[in-house]
This record gives structure tokens, sequence and C-alpha cells, in this order.
């Protein structure tokens, strides 16, 4: 009787079951009228004034444009402003913008809310360089604004492009209220309106019919969220979203899936060795350059993921297509003799004990384990201390780790971004605790100068004063990983932003 | 009986102070500014200030604790979450019916193929059947659930197309997760009921029965499994418990939207009002579910009374 029950209880499960699979078996065929696209997080909000994290602008990009553009090859390029010039003074920078943009709501993008926007941002808390840098915002006429800095500052133009200085309209803040945050409906001018937001899973969005540069080809984009990298690449490869980034260790899977692609392109995230320059021992440059000399980049590189494709080895902050790559850095390629030189120079010959601190980043983790090995060569015991993300980001902050393994995120293309945030006294990304006044001088300098050349010879001593220093030892520059559906075509970008304008359906029957 | 249920009820109220007060207490402890992991390294000194002002994060910690209760019993509010702005407790309980389908689904399933297996193993008693099952069930209890849920994925997901291999979009979508946690529950409830029936039927009173000349299927069903499904009660009771605090690495494997995921975030971003909603919720949960395994206890067995 039992086994009978059994068995037939067993029927019925497996009948389920098979009744769930004719229920809805799909084939290769996909929505042309959609692209999913894959996020790695749920973004924290869709006001393009008060973003703080990337997620979250990989889609407002899309619903929300600012003044100028700045394309993969870090050119600045007209967008809402048609035209602009620039005082002789550098201070004031006046735009002519595009007189017929309408926003998703229906309202006239004017002056006004250029106005409205750019003050929203500063008064917001989340864009500290246009608070530092922008004196004010005047609306001349409908279609003139006038923005006038508090000192001549050189990559102005790249904050005008920046994420924090998109343009929403005036009366959809006001009417959406408190709930603008996740809600913003209808209040940006973009290939793409906001329709709903369903917390955990998804964003969608849809086309606008209106778009003044030309509607979009697919009307619906939807952004899914998946916390799980592998997750994430197992979507991609079962057909549940078009595009996502994904992890190195998916590459090969996905390569080999029929239908599927891998774009390698390289980011603007650089891993980076760093030290707390401002107590010993690290902070005699000797002992700082001998860490240097214990191992070559592209060792530490592979240690990190074991994939080639993961990054490409750099020893620099700025991109290698910038103007302002500096070729005649020192890449202290791997020599023990002269690390232990170094050291003993310095007064350490039977080495020292220290910590290398990081976060719980897999690759992190794996390139401090690599380093350890490196350091015991030339007679430096480390240990590695692993800190969970908030705790390490208190610990670089406070000074307190010798050693320590991060990355820095480069939203922006101009040197200032980087140099000055990180390496300028007392400011808060320089978890180095730099302290260096010439080097202060030439970057307060060379963010105020616009002539392109000086500013060419000056972040060259910049770069040269960093790399001499080892201050900070710039490991490679990671690479994003898009897996995409072959009939899929797009943009991909360093910025990690994803254009859905750019993207169509390409299948040919 | 109602008297002594509504005594129970009220006894999770102090429960649930002392899980709020100790969670409170380590979330407001530990290292790590929530302005600082929900503003962005970039945010400016000001803007810190400001999140900390509005929230009130620099007054003292049992004002806050005591301000946060107090919008719960006055203001029935459990805030909005520090990261979203969103109110906490409604999206505790808009994800609230995924975590808790992929719950009853698997306990379910676990106890339809546990359970019946595990008397046949019992009732077959070292015969080659028995010590097939207990094998299997011995393997699949050892497997970690997330390989599980990638070995489920791959084969029929990416490799026969049967399943999709994640999200949440229709049914179909919930096979492989469910499948991924009940099987090794199943082979515990099956290990469980096993060694719990073996213990009844070395009983008395079944050699009673036997004597009398009932049927061993009567003997079985009526008189050894109704006295071992008391402690197997509790089993899946508790089980369903668990799984209602929402298994993460389910959660993150199959891209679900449940209460695990949910809470994690929060704790990560250390985003107070957020992390201290789900937990409530899930220790009321797990005090209500308890409380439904007594009584149904106390309806099977004549002999406990509900205390």
């Amino acid at each position: 009787m039992l086994k009978q029950s059994i068995i037939k209880i067993t029927l019925v499960l497996v009948s389920c079951l098979m009744m769930f699979t004719l229920v809805g078996c799909s084939g290769q065929k996909v929505n042309t009228d959609q692209i999913k696209f894959g996020l790695g997080q749920e973004p924290s909000t869709l006001d393009p004034n008060m973003m703080s994290d990337g997620y979250s602008f990989q889609v407002a990009a899309n619903i929300f444009e600012g003044l100028l553009n700045i394309t993969d090859d870090l050119k600045i390029e007209p967008l809402l402003a048609k035209d602009w010039s620039i005082s002789d003074d550098g201070l004031i920078y006046t735009f002519f913008l595009e007189e017929n943009v309408y926003f998703h709501n229906g309202e006239h993008f004017k002056a006004s809310d250029v106005k409205f926007s750019f003050d929203r941002s500063i008064a917001g808390g989340y864009n500290s360089t246009g608070k530092s840098v922008i004196k004010e915002t005047k609306v001349i006429d409908d279609f003139t604004v006038q923005v006038i800095l508090q000192y001549p500052y050189a990559p102005a133009l790249e904050l005008f492009a920046s994420q924090y200085m998109r343009i929403v309209s005036e009366k959809a803040v006001e009417d959406c209220g408190n709930s603008f945050k996740y809600e913003p409906i209808d209040a940006g001018t973009g290939p793409y309106i906001y329709v709903n937001w369903i917390s955990g899973d998804k964003i969608t969005l849809k086309a606008n019919e209106n778009y003044w540069r030309g509607k979009p080809t697919v009307s619906r984009v939807i952004f899914k969220f998946y916390n799980d990298s592998n997750t994430r690449a197992v979507a991609v490869e079962g057909r549940e979203i078009n595009y996502a980034s994904v992890s190195a260790a998916s590459y090969e899977t996905l390569m080999k899936t029929e239908g599927i692609n891998v774009a390698v392109v390289p980011s603007m995230i650089t891993n980076y060795l760093a030290f707390n320059c401002s107590e010993k021992p690290f902070d005699d440059p000797r002992v700082r350059q001998a860490v240097a000399y214990c191992f070559d980049r592209k060792d530490a590189q592979l240690a990190g993921t074991g994939n080639p494709n993961s990054g490409t080895v750099t020893n620099q902050f700025i991109a290698k297509n910038s103007p302002y790559y500096n070729n005649d850095l020192n890449d202290y390629a791997e020599n023990l003799d002269k690390a232990r030189e170094l050291l003993a120079e310095a007064g350490y010959p039977d080495g020292f004990h220290t910590q290398i601190y990081t976060s719980n980043a897999n690759t992190l983790k794996n390139i401090a384990t690599f380093l350890l090995s490196c350091l015991k060569k030339i007679g430096i015991e480390a240990e590695m201390v692993i800190q969970e993300q908030s705790a390490f980001n208190e610990s670089m902050r406070q000074g307190g780790c010798p050693i320590f393994l991060y990355n820095y995120n480069g939203f922006a293309a101009d040197p200032d971004f980087c140099f000055y945030s990180q390496f300028y006294s007392g400011n808060t990304l320089n978890y180095a605790k730099v302290d260096n006044k010439e080097l202060d001088k030439l970057l307060d300098e060379a963010r105020a100068t616009i002539d392109e050349n000086r500013r060419k010879e000056l972040y060259a001593q910049i770069s040269t004063i960093v790399n001499d220093e080892n201050y900070y030892i710039v490991l490679y520059n990671m690479n994003f990983l898009y897996g995409y559906d072959e009939r899929l075509e797009g943009s991909f970008s360093s910025f990690s932003r994803i254009n859905a304008y750019d993207f169509k359906w390409n299948i040919d029957e | 009986m109602a008297k002594k249920i509504f005594k129970r009820i009220l006894q999770i109220i102090p429960i649930l102070i002392a899980v709020t007060f100790i969670v409170y207490l380590i979330m407001s402890l530990t290292p790590g500014e929530p302005a600082r992991l929900i503003l962005g390294e970039n945010a400016s000194q000001e803007a810190i200030d400001a999140f900390n002002e509005e929230y009130g994060i620099n007054r003292p910690f049992l004002v806050r604790y005591f301000t946060y209760v107090k919008d719960i019993i006055v203001n029935r509010s459990f805030g909005k979450s520090w990261r979203t702005g969103r109110d906490v407790m409604r999206e505790v309980l808009a994800r609230f019916p995924i975590t808790f389908y992929v719950a009853v689904f698997s306990v379910t399933v676990a106890s339809l193929i546990g359970v019946p297996l595990g008397v046949i193993s019992a009732v077959k008693q070292y015969s080659p059947i028995d010590n097939i099952l207990r094998f299997i069930s011995m393997l699949v209890a050892s497997f970690p659930p997330f390989w599980l849920g990638m070995i489920l994925v791959l084969i029929f997901a990416l490799g026969l197309h049967l399943f999709p291999p994640n999200g949440s979009d229709s049914a179909r979508y919930f096979v492989l997760p469910v499948l991924t946690i009940a099987l090794p529950n199943a082979a515990s409830f099956l290990r469980f009921t096993r060694s719990t029936m073996l213990e009844t039927i070395r009983q008395d009173y079944i050699r009673t029965a036997r004597a009398k000349g009932l049927p061993e299927k009567k003997v079985l069903v009526g008189h050894a499994l109704r006295n071992a499904l008391l402690p197997i009660i509790t089993l899946i009771g508790t089980s369903f418990g668990r799984l209602l605090g929402g298994v993460v690495i389910i959660e993150n494997v199959f891209a679900l939207q449940g209460l695990g995921q949910f809470a994690l975030t929060a704790i990560n971003s250390k985003d107070i009002p957020q992390a201290m909603a789900s937990v409530i919720f899930l220790s009321t949960m797990s005090c209500l579910i308890i409380l439904v395994v007594d009584i149904i206890y106390s309806l099977v067995d004549p002999r406990i009374k509900a205390e």
C-alpha cells in the first residue's frame, strides 16, 4: 500500500514537472521589441542629481541628458547645449541650448530647467566637484545659460558632461515631490521614459516617441538586477537577459555557447597597491620602491583572476588613449637584488613585519596572497587582513593600513579627477596620506590652467613624481566583459554606460 | 484553549523586544558609517553630516533605540530605508510572498519525498532498499546548496532547456529553486523519519496491536506512524520557519527577490531600518510557526495541551 502510494506520488510530481516544461518551452526566439540588460546590483535611485553608484547611473543615463556628452574616445560633444563659449579668464561658461527639446511631460526644455538642475545637484551633496568649482548658474534668456566658476577649472567641460549635471524638468520634480528619488515620472529629455520600478526585480523603460534626436529603434528596455555574477552570466547563457557584464571566470563558457559573444572592453577601474605614507616604515620612499621591485605587474594581474582577459597591465591611472598618458614612467620590473639593497639602505636589512589590508573581493584577495609571497622573498613578513567593505573603507580613511590593495573607479577621463582627489594633501580619498607640498602646488596649477600644452607639462611632472615616489603602485586596468546575444548590435563603453539608444536587434531570417 | 493560545501570542512580545534590542545594538556598534556606504566615497563631508542629521545617527544609542520603538508603537511605522527611501515594511511584505511560496513548496516536496521513504526504510530495515535509501540520503544531505543548485541549472536549464536558469516571472521559474532546497531537506526528513519510526515500532503497544490480529498496514499507519509523526511535525515546522528566513544563497543563484537577500543588502550597507524590519518580521513569523506547530501537536496527541 505504501509502495503504491509512493509510486503514485512520484508519478504526480513527474507529471507536474512535465506539465511545466510543456507549458513554456522556449526556443531561441527573441522578442525584438525589447532588450533586457542585467545589472550587477539594484540601483539606489533614479534621480541623476543625487546619485552615488554606477548602477543607478547606468539606468538613469537613458532617461536624462546633460548639456554635453563625452564619447567613448574621451571627446566632448554638444548635447542639450548646441554650442558654448568660455570667457578669456576661464571663469564664465555660456551655453546656447537646443531650442526644440521637450521633456517627457511635454514641458519645453529651457534655461530655467538647467539652473534648477545644477543648483539642485550642488545642494544635494553628492556632487562634491561641482560644489567646489561652480559659484553660480545664471539664466540669461530662455535658451542661454551662464555658469560662473570659483576659479578657472580646466576639466570643467567634463564636469558638465558628468552624471551629476544631467537636466531634470523642474515641473516634474515639483509634481513628484518626495517620490522623485525612485519614481522620476516624465522628468527627462532622453530617449527612454521611465515606466516602473519593481523593487528588487527590474526597472522598465519605454521608448520616447518624440525624442529630439529621433525615435529609438527598440521600444522597451528592461534592467534586471542580479547580485551574483555567476547568476548573471547564467542568465545571459540561458537567454533570460540579452546583455550583461560578466566575470572573467564565465568568459570561456560564454564564448563557447552558440549565439552568445563576449566583448572585452577596458574599463575605468584600476587596481592598485598603496601605502600609508605618513608612518614608518612606508614613509621612506626607498622602502616603497623596494616593494615595487619585488614583483612584476603581469604576475599580479594573473594572480587576480587567473585570466589574461581580465585586464591590461599599466603603471598609471591615466588611460592609454588619453593625451595625458605618460610614456616615460618607470615600470619597476622585478629585481629582487635591487629591492633588498634598497631595504638595507633604508635601515631594514633583515626586513620587517607588516600587514596588507584589503576587502572581501576575490580578485583583491588573490592579488594580496600573491604579494605576500613576493614580499617574503625580500624579507618582509606580511600578514593579510581582510575586512568587510565598510570596515575596510574606514581603515583606509583613518590611515590604519600600512599596505592596502584597492581599486580606483575613474569615472571621468581628465587627469585632475584621479590625481587631485587621491594625492592632494588632506583630501578624503587620499588614503595613502600623501603630503607633498610641491605636488599640491602642481595640482592646483594644473586644474586652473586652460592652456593644453602647459597642462600636459604639469601632469607629466605630477605623474612622474607620483611614479618616482611610489605612493601608489598601479597594477592593472580592469576589463569589463560583456556577455551578449550575438544578434544584438550596440556599442560597448569604457565608462560602463549602457546606452540603450545605440542598441538594435539584427535578426536575419 | 483559546486563552492559552492568547497567552502564547503575548509571550512573543518580550522575545521581539530582546531580538530587536540585540540586533539594533550590534548594527549600531559594528564599524562602518551608513552615510559613507550609502552616499558613496565621493560624498562631501557636508552631505555626510546632512545625512547623519536627518536620520539622527549621531544621537546616543538608547535615544535612537527608544525613538525607533516609539515610532513603531505610536505611529505604526517601521521607518524608511536609508538607502532607497522606501517604506521598509511595505518592501518586506512585497518580498515575502516569494520567500513564502518557495518555503511552502520546498517543505511540501521534501515531506512528500522524505517521510514516505523514511517509513519504507524503517519498515524494511537493513534490506537492500533501506541501505540504498540511507546512502542516497546521506549523499544528498551533504551537497552544498549552491552546488546542487548550479548542477540542476547546468543540467536542466542550460543543458536540456527544460526550465529557465533564474528569475521569477512564472511558476516554471520556481521548479529548480524548490528542488534545490527540497532535496537536501528530504534527505534529512528521511533519516529522521526512519529513526523515529524504528523507535516507535519497538514499543510494546505495537506488539500488542499485532498480537490483536490487526493487519500490518493498520498497525504501521494507524499506530506506529501516528505516534512517530509528532517529532516529525516539529522537524517540518522548524524547517519551514528556517526557510522563511530566506535562503540567501538560493536567492542569489536563482535571482529570486526574497527576504534573505533583502536583509543581507541592508546589513551590508548598515541600513538599520531595513535590517530591523526584516529581523522583526522574521522573528514574529518564527514564533508564530512554533506556536502553530505546538497547536498541531496538541491536536494530534491528546495527552498534550498547548501550554
